[in-house]
Protein backbone atom coordinates (compact mmCIF):
# COMPACT_ATOMS: atom_id res chain seq x y z
CA UNK A 1 0.00 0.00 0.00
CA UNK A 2 2.82 2.87 0.81
CA UNK A 3 5.05 1.01 -1.79
CA UNK A 4 1.84 1.86 -4.18
CA UNK A 5 1.24 5.41 -3.18
CA UNK A 6 4.91 6.43 -3.43
CA UNK A 7 5.46 4.53 -6.97
CA UNK A 8 2.16 7.12 -7.83
CA UNK A 9 3.82 9.99 -7.21
CA UNK A 10 6.89 9.41 -8.43
CA UNK A 11 4.66 8.62 -11.38
CA UNK A 12 3.02 11.65 -11.00
CA UNK A 13 6.19 13.64 -10.52
CA UNK A 14 7.49 12.40 -13.56
CA UNK A 15 4.16 12.87 -15.75
CA UNK A 16 4.20 16.43 -14.43
CA UNK A 17 7.82 17.27 -15.78
CA UNK A 18 7.53 15.85 -19.21
CA UNK A 19 4.56 17.92 -19.12
CA UNK A 20 5.44 21.34 -18.25
CA UNK A 21 5.33 23.62 -21.42
CA UNK A 22 8.27 25.49 -22.76
CA UNK A 23 7.43 29.08 -23.26
CA UNK A 24 10.12 30.62 -24.72
CA UNK A 25 9.96 34.95 -24.45
CA UNK A 26 12.52 36.64 -27.12
CA UNK A 27 13.40 39.84 -27.78
CA UNK A 28 12.90 41.04 -30.95
CA UNK A 29 15.66 41.33 -33.23
CA UNK A 30 14.99 44.37 -34.04
CA UNK A 31 14.11 47.58 -31.95
CA UNK A 32 10.21 48.43 -31.37
CA UNK A 33 9.83 51.96 -32.70
CA UNK A 34 6.33 53.66 -31.87
CA UNK A 35 6.42 56.60 -34.27
CA UNK A 36 4.43 60.03 -32.18
CA UNK A 37 5.16 62.00 -34.96
CA UNK A 38 1.78 61.39 -36.47
CA UNK A 39 0.05 62.44 -33.33
CA UNK A 40 2.35 65.83 -32.86
CA UNK A 41 1.93 66.60 -36.67
CA UNK A 42 -1.71 66.09 -36.45
CA UNK A 43 -2.24 69.04 -33.29
CA UNK A 44 0.10 71.08 -35.15
CA UNK A 45 -2.39 70.83 -37.84
CA UNK A 46 -4.90 71.52 -35.75
CA UNK A 47 -3.42 74.78 -34.35
CA UNK A 48 -2.71 76.17 -37.70
CA UNK A 49 -6.49 75.31 -39.11
CA UNK A 50 -8.23 77.44 -35.61
CA UNK A 51 -5.15 80.18 -36.07
CA UNK A 52 -5.89 80.42 -39.89
CA UNK A 53 -9.58 80.51 -38.66
CA UNK A 54 -8.99 83.59 -36.89
CA UNK A 55 -6.88 85.66 -39.59
CA UNK A 56 -9.93 84.61 -42.81
CA UNK A 57 -12.40 86.47 -39.83
CA UNK A 58 -13.54 89.57 -41.45
CA UNK A 59 -11.28 91.62 -38.33
CA UNK A 60 -7.96 90.98 -40.14
CA UNK A 61 -9.27 91.97 -43.91
CA UNK A 62 -6.92 90.08 -45.55
CA UNK A 63 -10.17 88.21 -47.08
CA UNK B 1 2.83 131.16 -69.15
CA UNK B 2 2.32 127.92 -71.31
CA UNK B 3 5.31 126.42 -69.65
CA UNK B 4 3.64 127.45 -65.96
CA UNK B 5 0.40 125.69 -67.35
CA UNK B 6 2.16 122.58 -68.25
CA UNK B 7 4.17 122.66 -65.15
CA UNK B 8 0.11 123.07 -63.11
CA UNK B 9 -0.80 120.26 -65.61
CA UNK B 10 1.98 117.68 -64.44
CA UNK B 11 1.30 118.55 -61.11
CA UNK B 12 -2.83 117.96 -61.66
CA UNK B 13 -1.70 115.03 -63.05
CA UNK B 14 0.41 113.40 -60.76
CA UNK B 15 -2.07 114.47 -57.60
CA UNK B 16 -5.02 112.14 -60.07
CA UNK B 17 -2.74 109.66 -60.14
CA UNK B 18 -1.07 109.44 -56.67
CA UNK B 19 -4.20 107.69 -55.03
CA UNK B 20 -3.94 104.17 -57.36
CA UNK B 21 -0.27 103.90 -56.90
CA UNK B 22 0.13 105.39 -53.27
CA UNK B 23 -2.20 103.08 -52.18
CA UNK B 24 -1.85 101.54 -48.47
CA UNK B 25 -2.65 98.19 -47.13
CA UNK B 26 -5.76 99.43 -44.88
CA UNK B 27 -7.33 101.23 -48.49
CA UNK B 28 -6.90 97.60 -49.76
CA UNK B 29 -8.44 95.72 -47.53
CA UNK B 30 -11.29 98.17 -47.22
CA UNK B 31 -11.46 97.80 -51.30
CA UNK B 32 -11.22 93.97 -50.83
CA UNK B 33 -14.57 93.54 -50.73
CA UNK B 34 -15.67 95.31 -53.52
CA UNK B 35 -12.91 93.98 -56.06
CA UNK B 36 -14.11 90.52 -55.02
CA UNK B 37 -17.94 91.16 -55.70
CA UNK B 38 -17.30 92.55 -58.50
CA UNK B 39 -15.42 89.66 -59.96
CA UNK B 40 -12.37 91.71 -60.56
CA UNK B 41 -10.24 89.39 -57.78
CA UNK B 42 -10.88 85.67 -56.93
CA UNK B 43 -9.18 83.70 -54.45
CA UNK B 44 -6.70 80.83 -55.48
CA UNK B 45 -6.22 77.47 -54.23
CA UNK B 46 -2.30 78.47 -53.54
CA UNK B 47 -3.98 80.93 -50.71
CA UNK B 48 -3.25 84.23 -52.43
CA UNK B 49 -5.64 86.76 -54.16
CA UNK B 50 -5.51 86.53 -58.44
CA UNK B 51 -6.76 89.04 -60.60
CA UNK B 52 -9.82 87.66 -62.82
CA UNK B 53 -10.18 91.08 -64.30
CA UNK B 54 -7.56 93.47 -64.21
CA UNK B 55 -9.51 96.73 -63.92
CA UNK B 56 -9.82 99.29 -61.24
CA UNK B 57 -7.27 98.85 -58.50
CA UNK B 58 -7.58 95.00 -58.73
CA UNK B 59 -3.44 94.67 -59.52
CA UNK B 60 -2.50 97.15 -56.70
CA UNK B 61 -5.14 95.13 -53.93
CA UNK B 62 -3.74 91.94 -54.93
CA UNK B 63 -0.05 92.56 -54.34
CA UNK B 64 -0.58 94.44 -51.13
CA UNK B 65 -3.13 91.64 -49.69
CA UNK B 66 -0.94 89.04 -50.75
CA UNK B 67 2.00 90.60 -49.61
CA UNK B 68 0.87 90.72 -46.47
CA UNK B 69 -0.79 87.48 -46.20
CA UNK B 70 2.27 86.31 -47.00
CA UNK B 71 3.55 87.30 -43.86
CA UNK B 72 0.95 86.09 -41.71
CA UNK B 73 1.54 82.75 -43.83
CA UNK B 74 5.17 82.84 -42.80
CA UNK B 75 4.31 83.65 -38.97
CA UNK B 76 2.09 80.57 -39.01
CA UNK B 77 4.50 78.42 -40.50
CA UNK B 78 7.52 79.36 -38.64
CA UNK B 79 5.55 79.45 -35.11
CA UNK B 80 4.59 76.15 -35.63
CA UNK B 81 7.52 74.34 -37.67
CA UNK B 82 5.72 73.40 -40.85
CA UNK B 83 6.41 74.68 -43.91
CA UNK B 84 5.32 77.69 -45.62
CA UNK B 85 3.31 75.65 -48.16
CA UNK B 86 1.48 73.49 -45.96
CA UNK B 87 0.23 77.19 -44.77
CA UNK B 88 -0.88 78.28 -47.85
CA UNK B 89 -2.49 75.20 -49.06
CA UNK B 90 -4.57 75.34 -45.58
CA UNK B 91 -5.19 78.78 -46.19
CA UNK B 92 -6.22 78.54 -49.95
CA UNK B 93 -8.78 76.17 -48.92
CA UNK B 94 -10.12 77.83 -45.99
CA UNK B 95 -10.36 80.94 -48.46
CA UNK B 96 -12.28 79.26 -51.31
CA UNK B 97 -14.61 77.13 -48.93
CA UNK B 98 -15.36 80.64 -47.16
CA UNK B 99 -15.76 82.47 -50.68
CA UNK B 100 -19.70 83.12 -51.31
CA UNK B 101 -22.13 81.84 -53.61
CA UNK B 102 -21.12 84.58 -56.95
CA UNK B 103 -17.54 85.40 -56.45
CA UNK B 104 -14.27 83.83 -58.26
CA UNK B 105 -12.45 81.22 -57.19
CA UNK B 106 -9.45 79.41 -58.86
CA UNK B 107 -9.86 75.44 -59.23
CA UNK B 108 -7.23 74.20 -61.58
CA UNK B 109 -5.92 77.22 -62.97
CA UNK B 110 -9.35 78.39 -64.10
CA UNK B 111 -11.44 80.79 -62.76
CA UNK B 112 -14.64 79.80 -61.79
CA UNK B 113 -17.96 81.35 -60.43
CA UNK B 114 -18.53 80.24 -57.18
Amino acid sequence: MRIGLLSISILLTGFLAACTPTVKVEAPSEPININLNVKIQHEIYIKVDKELDNILNSSSGLF
Amino acid sequence: MNLRKAITMSLLAATLSLPVAAMNLNEAMSALGQAKASGQVGEMANGYLGIVKNEGNAAVITQLINDARKKEYQNLAKKNGITLNDVEVMAGQKAQEKTPAGQYINVGGKWQKK
